[in-house]
């Protein structure tokens, strides 16, 4: 709520400046008649561009559930809705806000949050600075990922854009650069930079996650009947930055980003004794992520490709939860068929640990193997009805429960903890999304 | 001979498919402006948002065809997209809060009259409608 707030005072600051400039630039004939003035609101109307987008899924899949209750009959708890605002306030500084509501399975249910807000100084084309809440650059698809019609599938490629751990990368609230640099005949270089915090939301699978493994490690301590009194997420810094070289050859562009952070945990619990129970007792630490990208695009077909390995150190009460770079990589190749319908084919894997792939540390734990990794190999259609209306309809069929899948597949029966997993399942996702 | 004739329909291929495209669109700028030519990949960066501004530090206006042949072809030609990759592109921009997204005008009568009426403005029309009053720009 805090950071809702923050956001709106800062659109609401820049754009009374705007208001401000308006009001100095008109001339003293005119000033008089500003306050009902229609040509006046008509112009100031006229720098503000209201947008935005719903979108309604369809989410059904077979041996576990996939971020929702989604076996036997499927789940409609799948949607977006956002309302997008947009002023250019002057030829070099931009403001804009959006106010996002969203709900998979456990994790929204609809509630408005402030996606992103931020100012923007265009100084020039090499150069420009951003300062509020601001999509974080991550990859070739990260910034545009809460709308469904930026997606060329119903949902990116979870290896790299886990939806489960989506705080981690959404938007950040701090400060960023970018710009452009043309390399003459060689093409040219777009590149970005941030520093800041991370927003975690409480019901986030993540978050989720996090509390039931430290309630574990407390039973474990303190006995089968200590319970959490409190769990608080405290990010300290995320910083990073993402370069896009736009080579001469048409449709190939190339990525790299990069990022790392660290996030405190305070868990609390009475069975904790008060001495040991001050400050953080647990943290999330991104070492560091590292994406390389490659699209190429010709006539009606795009290809693309990203590879990617997270380092990164998670303890909770003393114990570590995960240690060493967990691997990313996927293929994602589309092509229009007809003129508004493209199949889209990906190959998809995530590794938990990308020096275990075979999953022998959750065995030594007593788990499944296959909580190690996950591999995902999917087809899909998408219609582009007309520039407002976009239908998709896919089928994934996965090996592998990794990316956080044990909180939504709990243990089957009382007293177990190994999660209700199988090892292949698959899963249908359909979507209609409007934006204006 | 067989392959003197293999060179020949080649090159009238090549020749046709360049009239053809010469023919899909034409790119107009106000007529006070300096230009007479522009690289198509300066075009480009103009179409992507790279480059917002003239050399004489007046911000771009920008327009786009709303759709047709000549959008088509210059969506193809000068982007690299298809129509509906490129109009993703800037929804990616505005949905983000990183860009706005140029005029979309309906007829080639429509960005006329915007050329026409804004000095720092480019934009497009077909290659089969006689523009007045702008300057066309010849592509690289």
């Amino acid at each position: 709520m805090k950071n809702v707030v923050v956001g709106i005072i800062t659109v609401l600051v820049f754009t009374g400046s705007a208001f401000a400039e308006q009001e100095a630039a008109t001339p003293a004939a005119t000033k008089a008649e500003v306050g009902l003035n229609s040509a006046y609101v008509g112009e100031l109307a006229s720098k503000v561009r209201l947008n935005g987008f719903l979108s309604q899924g369809y989410l059904l899949s077979s041996g576990n559930n996939f971020f929702a209750t989604s076996q036997k009959h499927g789940t409609f708890e799948f949607n977006e809705v956002g309302l997008t605002v947009n002023a250019d306030v002057t030829e070099k500084l931009h403001v804009g806000a959006q106010f996002l509501s969203r709900d998979l399975g456990p994790v929204g249910n609809n509630e408005v949050r402030l996606d992103w807000a931020f100012g923007d100084y265009h100084a020039s084309d090499y150069l420009g600075v951003r300062i509020g809440k601001v999509k974080l650059p991550l990859g070739l698809y990260n910034e545009g990922r809460d709308s469904d019609f930026l997606r060329p599938m119903v949902f990116l490629p979870q290896s790299i854009y886990d939806e489960n751990r989506r705080d981690l990368w959404v938007a950040y609230q701090g400060i960023g650069i970018y710009g452009n640099i043309p390399l003459a005949i060689a093409g040219d270089l777009e590149y970005k930079g941030y520093v800041g915090e991370l927003n975690f939301q409480d019901d986030s699978i993540l978050i989720t996650s996090f509390k039931q493994s430290s309630l574990k490690i407390l039973k474990q301590q303190y006995g089968p009947t200590t319970q959490l009194s409190s769990f608080k997420v405290d990010n300290n810094y995320v910083l990073g930055g993402a370069a896009v070289y736009n080579s001469p050859l048409n449709g190939l562009r190339l990525g790299i980003s990069y990022m790392q952070g660290q996030t405190d945990l305070t868990i609390g619990s009475t069975s904790i004794p008060p001495s040991s129970s001050s400050g953080p007792n647990g943290s999330l630490r991104m070492k560091h992520k590292f994406v390389y990208s490659a699209e190429y695009t010709h006539k009606n077909f795009l290809l693309a490709g990203e590879y990617s390995e997270s380092d990164r150190l998670q303890q909770v009460l003393g114990k570590n939860l995960a240690d060493g770079p967990s691997q990313e990589y996927y293929l994602m190749a589309s092509y229009i068929m007809f003129d508004k319908l493209s199949l889209n084919l990906l190959w998809d894997v995530y590794y938990e640990q990308m020096h275990d792939k075979d999953g022998l540390l959750f065995k030594k734990q007593g788990l499944q193997d296959y909580m190690g990794w996950r591999k995902d190999y999917g087809a899909g259609l998408r219609y582009d009805v007309n520039d407002h209306w976009t239908l998709k309809a896919e089928y994934h069929y996965v090996d592998g429960c990794a990316l956080q899948m044990q909180v939504l597949n709990p243990p089957p029966t009382l007293g177990s903890s190994v999660p209700a997993l199988r090892r292949y399942w698959d899963y249908v996702a359909v979507k209609a999304s409007f934006n204006f | 001979m067989k392959k003197v004739t293999v060179i020949l329909m080649v090159a009238v291929a090549l020749f046709s498919s360049a009239i053809c495209n010469a023919a899909e669109y034409l790119v107009v700028v106000n007529s006070g402006n300096p230009l007479t030519q522009i690289s198509k990949g300066e075009l480009r960066n103009i179409y992507l948002g790279k480059k917002t501004t003239w050399d004489g530090g007046q911000k771009i206006e920008l327009a786009v065809l709303s759709g047709g042949k000549a959008h088509e072809e210059f969506c193809r030609e000068v982007v690299n997209k298809n129509p509906s990759q490129f109009s993703n592109f800037w929804k990616t921009a505005l949905f983000t809060g990183t860009g706005t997204p140029p005029k979309s005008l309906v007829g080639d009568g429509a960005m006329l009259g915007f050329v026409k009426n804004n000095p720092d403005a480019i934009g497009y029309i077909s290659g089969n409608t006689a523009p007045s009053g702008v300057k066309i720009l010849s592509v690289d």
